[in-house]
């Protein structure tokens, strides 16, 4: 027997008991619905977290602290940055570094108005590899030009408003202290060296804002640095004396699934590195297994739903063993029967899950509405952004096969039973 | 054509710890050969129906060889079985045993859905044979808006319909009235003469019997044969 006679022989004994097959694959939809809901809440929150958990650092990111060589904390120099370059995978180093006060303190000023920020030497071709995004201007074309923070106009206080401040000497204001207004783009900056103790200028460099970088993606965090190309670290080095100028560096990874491999070699080679993805990776054990815990319970409503299935089909031998008997006798291959019977509940299984999966996301669409609002009415929170329900590609996939192949599988005896009806019975049995 | 060899054959009646044997086919023996008309006759529940389901392959025998059109079928599996008869033989039933949810049409093209023909060829076969056992007009009609005698023409079609070498039919006018059961056996006869079908027909109806090329006859489980009028015309 040909494959699409096959496919229209199961299809007209389907049509033949429509309420009987609708009623079944309307038990195998609620099935595949809820155990694609369910599971969709562990995905859902799986990824509103780990979002939230990369919205402040980038995943393929990997943050270097120190180097030790046999315990010993060795530092961190241009070599060693050199060194982490030539790893595999890695697309970037930014070697961020700030001038501290020391004896010779660094200070801002624009204009008249003065500023708190810190200075930060950096590597703005290495920035803009690593996709640092400007809000206004653009990244620096020649050594005087800069970058300042998002903030930094906060920063700026006028002699005048600083002479009312309750201790003028304090260097750091609050930023609602400021009162520079407009845009600060363009503009010249003079970072000026004082020896602590004399209080005598040791030196002073004059820099134009080239651009300002993005806001911080956290709307706490602040942002009112300066950012300084690398050319002045070994000169700012002199003039405060510091040992090292790399006080923040990220590597930034090709891709998120080689930062493990990296970071197990940065480890390797006595590095103090910390990444959001080996944060998350632990979350994400603890987030699969709940997955598969959900699917698990899922599965066993689908399972449920197969007890209908195995009722339906063995009905439906019953019902046919006369037609059955009467086609084995004229010479059917039992095996072609048995395929006619495992398609019929192979497509209430098939029917079932796409119904499921359209419910489901209906389901899932309206939860991440419904949900957040009942929270926000009770508890008066507002800031839930959490997607509760998520349903990705795979999830419709596993649900898919777990529904398909529970359908086939309870449709497996009593199809075996239809390939063993006895010729003779049948026929004496008569329709 | 078809050749018994000392065919013995037994029912087991009874639940487990209390069975019994009732033997009903003794060291059976006869040989058929090729176009004839052969009648087997006896009494009812004599084994008529036991010997053609033997050879048919519906049951299988206690001991003894069964050959049909030159192959041993005596030990054939299942599914071995059912590919034979769809190439070798042809079924003709007392109760027709149409399927009811297919028409007139479609239940002579089963034989050949059930051989994988491709639907052109088989539309054209059906329809063709549905005009030679004289349904053209009912070829949409389903079993059960047909009379007894059109159920068994479209019956008789669909055993021909893959042309197969043997049919076997038990008891084929058992169901009909007199005048239906003498249209229906001369159609046995022309589509025997035109090509050259044996078939085996079971009867305990005498002026069937007496149509037939050769007549066995059970007694007790034995097998005895007659010859025929329509031999001896021969
Ligand atoms: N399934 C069975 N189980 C047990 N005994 C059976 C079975 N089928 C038939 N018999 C017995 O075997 C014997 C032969 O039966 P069979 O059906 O072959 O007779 P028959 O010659 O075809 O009769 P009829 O002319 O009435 O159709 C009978 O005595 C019957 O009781
Ligand atoms: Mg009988």
């Amino acid at each position: 027997m040909k494959l699409s006679d096959q496919v229209q022989f199961t299809m007209r004994n389907m049509r033949k008991n429509k309420l009987r097959i609708f009623m079944t694959v309307l038990a195998t939809t609620m099935g595949s619905a809820f155990l694609i809901v369910l599971a969709s809440v562990g995905f859902g929150l799986q990824s509103s977290l780990m979002e939230e958990a990369s919205s402040h650092q980038p995943l393929t990111q990997i943050q270097i602290w120190d180097r030790y060589e046999s315990d010993e904390l060795q530092g961190i120099d241009e070599r060693t940055i050199e060194e982490i370059k030539e790893l595999e995978h890695i697309r970037t180093v930014v070697p961020r570094g700030m001038v501290y006060h020391m004896d010779v303190s660094p200070s801002v000023t624009l204009e008249d108005y003065m500023s708190g920020a810190q200075v930060i030497v950096t590597d703005f071709e290495a920035e803009k590899d690593s996709n640092l995004s400007l809000s206004e201007g653009d990244f620096p074309a020649s050594e005087n030009e800069i970058l300042v923070g998002y903030h930094f106009s906060e920063s700026l206080i006028s002699p005048e408003a600083a002479e009312q401040r309750t201790d003028p000497e304090d260097p750091y204001f609050a930023p609602e202290e400021g009162d520079y207004s407009g845009s600060v783009l363009g503009k010249n900056i003079t970072v000026s060296f004082t020896n602590q103790e004399s209080g005598e200028i040791v030196e002073e460099e004059t820099f134009t804002i080239a651009g300002i970088t993005a806001a911080p993606s956290r709307d706490w965090n602040r942002n009112g640095n300066i950012y300084v190309a690398g050319e002045f670290r070994e000169h700012f080095m002199g003039l405060t004396g510091q040992e090292h100028m790399y006080t923040e560096i990220n590597a930034h990874v090709t891709s998120v699934e080689h930062v493990e491999n990296v970071t197990a070699e940065l480890k390797e080679q006595g590095y103090s590195v910390y990444s959001i993805s080996e944060e998350l990776s632990s979350m994400n054990l603890f987030f699969n297994a709940l997955k598969a815990g959900l699917i698990f319970v899922g599965t066993i409503a689908v399972l449920i739903a197969s007890i209908g299935i195995f009722n339906t089909m063995t009905m439906a031998v019953t019902e046919r063993t006369h037609e059955i008997g009467v086609m084995k006798a004229l010479g059917a291959n039992p095996a072609g029967i048995r395929r006619m019977f495992l398609m019929e509940s192979g497509a209430i299984g098939l029917m079932g899950t796409l119904f499921g999966v359209v419910i489901a996301y209906a389901v899932s669409a309206a939860s991440n509405v419904i949900i957040p609002a009942i929270l926000e009415a009770t508890t008066g929170t507002d800031t839930l952004n959490i997607t509760f329900s998520a349903i990705p590609a795979e999830l419709v996939l596993i649900a898919g096969l777990i529904s398909v192949a529970v359908a086939t599988v309870s449709g497996y005896r009593p199809a075996l039973r239809a390939t063993r009806v006895n010729v003779l019975q049948a026929l004496r049995r008569e329709a | 054509m078809i050749e018994v060899k000392h065919v013995h054959y037994a029912y087991t009646i009874g639940k487990k710890g209390k069975r019994t044997d009732v033997p009903v086919l003794r060291d059976v023996n006869f040989e058929i050969r090729k176009g004839e008309i052969t009648a087997i006759a006896g009494k009812s529940g004599s084994g008529k129906s036991t010997l053609l389901n033997l050879l048919s392959g519906f049951i299988s025998v206690d001991s003894g060889m069964i050959t049909i059109n030159g192959k041993d079928v005596t030990g054939l599996s299942e599914k071995g079985w059912s590919s034979f008869r769809l190439e070798h033989i042809g079924f003709v039933f007392q109760n027709y045993e149409l399927i009811p949810g297919l028409t007139a049409l479609e239940n002579i093209e089963l034989p050949m859905v059930l051989k994988g023909e491709n639907q052109r060829l088989r539309r054209e076969k059906a329809e063709k044979m549905l005009r030679k056992v004289g349904l053209e007009h009912q070829s949409s009609h389903y079993p059960n808006e047909l009379s007894g005698g059109q159920q068994q023409r479209v019956s008789i079609g669909r055993a021909l319909i893959n042309e197969p070498a043997i049919i076997f039919a038990d008891e084929p006018t058992g169901s009909l009235d007199s005048e239906t059961e003498q249209d229906i056996l001369t159609l046995i006869r022309t589509l025997n003469e035109e090509k050259n079908i044996t078939f085996v027909l079971i009867t305990h109806d005498h002026e069937v019997a007496s149509r037939a090329d050769r007549r066995l006859t059970l007694t007790d489980g034995r097998l005895t044969e007659e010859r025929g009028e329509y031999s001896e015309a021969k």
